[in-house]
């Protein structure tokens, strides 16, 4: 028997496997992706372009103007842009899907109030969209390393491994932002004026070890970070990442996923009644 | 597809909006689930049973805000009730205010993918259904365009060939039928007739109770929230027609009917004159027994279209309908000519009224008499003399012995 409550009831499980809105989210991809490239001459050649730009001009930039040393390493200028580049490619993945996570569910007033609509696939959307440009860096990333002689390395491979538990993290966020977004509406901007804060609490242009030991801790309850040093460690050093800190990093991951679905599941249910 | 099973259940059926000072406080009452006792509620809907199975349909008339979208909301499932329980099993396709769930960025083809999976169709399902949807909605080119520049026309009728191409098994509808041209008005009411022999079940929420009246055989009058009556379509709107009469101030307008000059799949009176014993005007006087009323109808049609049919009503001052006739009843078929023109005129010979002031109504209808093509609201006003002192209101065909 096909029996459903009307009312929306999902479990945890289908926020995280959104197999059965796969259509459905597939069409809302279709479509950001041709919204994004519409009427422009290059299209789908710009996710290349600008990661490109932005690896070259840092690695000009720091190779001929700065001349600075990463710390720990002297590798000089062009070294340095590649690892703050690692560190900034997986920040601004983080930080593009959580600037647009508090309208994701106004954009779409007139399908949340006039039908069921899964509001939580929206969130998925935009991970899978901000993944595409941050995997696409990542690949331009490892080519300039064999390009500007770092030996390519087995533990490259551990790479997807090191960037998972970034999907349940930034779902999470994105879940929480986006439902309490409707309500409050002043998230947008809090969030705007937050993040660039933020990105000087990720180890992104210094390495986690110029830190003194006694605060590293501190910048550990930072999800990022040890996403971020992993990166670099096997890309750099070609070390594989620690199973166990990873698994912490995984659960407490889940961890968030799940609050923000739960926070999801509760508030989604007055949205048609306040948007 | 439609399976026995199908049904909505629905006990003690609650909708309460929350009052809140502030969006921080409803925000923590969503969160950690307060005592309800605590807030200010406002109930939308209150307390409603259904029960409602394959082939049936309902009506749901009542006010403008007593609820009737709120209820076909909960039913449609994208409000959540306060208290109370909603089962409902099989495909819903809502027809909701406005047109459905389109997203107005989107072409009108990507509204259709979107909007069908988000009615559970699988995109084989909805590739199969595609063309019947884009020739039903017949909105040219405009398919390719976002929804954002259609028409209201244009926007209902992509809404309209969706929800009922894709053969659902509940079909809500709320108030949109009179969106649209005559011509797309006509085919979408024969496609609900077809949806409705096929077992589908229908909720219906018009202020057109002719339209209640001949699309469900039952009825729900909800006031306020609360289900004032519930039964049988004509059981529960002569309960509302009386309870309307008594809130409502009689007005009249005579003859200012429009004269519309479209009757693309369309009809349209041209002109009503009545005569009575000789005289002709739209202000006329009778004798009780003895006049000959001749109401001549002139009308337009598409002679595309089946020929129409005409109705009759006279109607007493409190606004209740005395008596009317239809050519459809009376198996009658209007005689027209090939550009579409026709006359008819109904007679009441020895007017069997009594004294009295009473006014007349006449409608054009489509051939099974349930879509209203035109209507003259009161165009005749006729007052009844009589020579005797007989009470009442009309002289029923009698005799003794």
């Amino acid at each position: 028997m096909m029996a459903s409550k009307s009312y929306i009831i999902d479990s945890y499980f289908s926020y995280l496997m959104p197999w059965r809105e796969r259509t459905l989210l597939k069409q809302f991809l279709l479509r950001q992706i041709r919204l994004k490239y519409r009427g422009s001459v290059l299209g789908i050649g710009w996710c290349l372009i600008t990661p490109l730009c932005q690896l070259v001009i840092y690695t000009l930039v720091f190779k001929y103007a700065l001349r600075i040393n990463w710390i720990g390493s002297t590798g000089g200028g062009v070294d340095f842009a590649l690892r703050m580049f690692t560190g900034l490619s997986v920040f601004t993945f983080f930080a593009e899907c959580i600037l647009q996570a508090p309208n994701l569910v106004l954009e779409q007033a007139n399908l949340v109030k006039k039908v069921r609509f899964p509001t939580e696939i929206m969130n998925w959307i935009i991970l899978i969209t901000a993944s595409t440009s941050f995997l696409i860096s990542m690949c331009l990333l490892l080519l300039a390393c064999v390009i500007t002689g770092i030996p390519a390395s087995f533990a490259w491979f551990s790479l997807p491994l090191i960037w998972l538990p970034l999907v349940p993290l930034l779902l999470g966020i994105s879940w929480t932002f986006s439902s309490v977004g409707v309500y409050v509406r002043d998230i947008g901007q809090m969030l705007s004026v937050l993040l660039p804060l933020l990105q000087f609490l990720c180890p992104i242009i210094y390495p986690l070890a110029a830190l003194p030991v006694k605060l590293q801790w501190i910048l550990y309850l930072n999800p990022l970070t040890l996403i971020i040093e992993q990166s670099r460690k096997a890309i750099f050093y070609g070390i594989w990442p620690d199973l166990i800190l990873w698994s912490y990093e995984m659960i407490g991951c889940l961890f968030i996923a799940l609050l923000g679905i739960e926070i999801h599941k509760r508030l989604s249910r007055g949205f048609a009644d306040v948007i | 597809m439609l399976s026995k099973k199908i049904g909505i259940f629905a006990r003690g059926l609650s909708k309460a909006y929350e009052i809140h000072s502030s969006q921080l406080t409803r925000l923590k009452h969503m969160l950690f689930k307060p005592d309800l006792n605590k807030v200010d509620l406002f109930y939308a809907v209150k307390g409603v049973d259904l029960e409602l199975r394959a082939g049936q349909s309902l009506g749901i008339i009542g006010e403008n805000g007593a609820g009737k979208s709120t209820l076909l909301q909960l039913i449609c499932g994208n409000l959540a009730p306060t208290s109370g329980d909603i089962e409902v099993i099989g495909r819903v396709a809502p027809l909701l205010e406005l047109g459905a769930g389109f997203n107005l960025e989107f072409t009108g083809m990507e509204n259709i993918f979107l909007n069908a999976s988000l009615l559970g169709l699988s995109k084989d399902e909805i590739l199969y259904h595609l063309e019947d949807i884009i020739d039903f909605a017949d909105i040219g080119s405009f398919i390719d365009q976002p929804v954002r520049v259609y028409s209201t026309g244009m926007y209902m009728r992509l809404a309209f060939a969706i929800a009922t191409v894709i053969r659902p098994d509940i079909l809500v509808i709320d108030e949109s039928i009179s969106v649209g041209d005559g011509r797309f008005a006509r085919k979408s009411f024969n496609r609900i007739m077809e949806l409705k022999e096929q077992g589908v079940i229908m909720l219906f929420c018009s202020h057109s109770l002719f339209h209640v009246e001949s699309l469900c055989e039952e009825a729900l009058w909800i006031h306020q929230g609360q289900v004032k009556a519930q039964g049988k379509t004509q059981k529960v709107l002569i309960e509302y027609n009386n309870w309307i009469d008594r809130q409502q101030q009689v007005e009249t307008n005579f003859g200012n009917w429009i004269m519309d000059s479209d009757i693309r799949e369309n009809a349209r009176f041209l002109n009503i004159e009545a005569r009575c014993d000789g005289i002709t005007g739209n202000c006329l006087t009778a004798n009780s027994s003895f006049s000959t009323l001749e109401i001549k109808i002139n009308f337009h049609s598409d002679p595309e279209i089946p020929t129409p049919t005409a109705a009759v009503g006279i109607i007493l001052p409190d606004n209740r309908i005395l008596t009317s006739c239809g050519t459809w009843i009376d198996d009658i078929i209007l005689e027209r000519s090939a550009d579409g023109k026709g006359v008819v005129t109904l007679s009441y010979p020895n007017l069997p009224l009594l004294k009295g002031e009473y006014s007349l109504s006449a409608a054009l209808l489509c051939e099974r008499g349930i879509h209203i093509y035109d209507y003259a609201e009161r165009v005749i006003s006729l007052e009844v003399k009589q020579n005797h002192r007989m009470q009442g209101l009309v002289d029923i065909p009698h005799y003794w012995r």
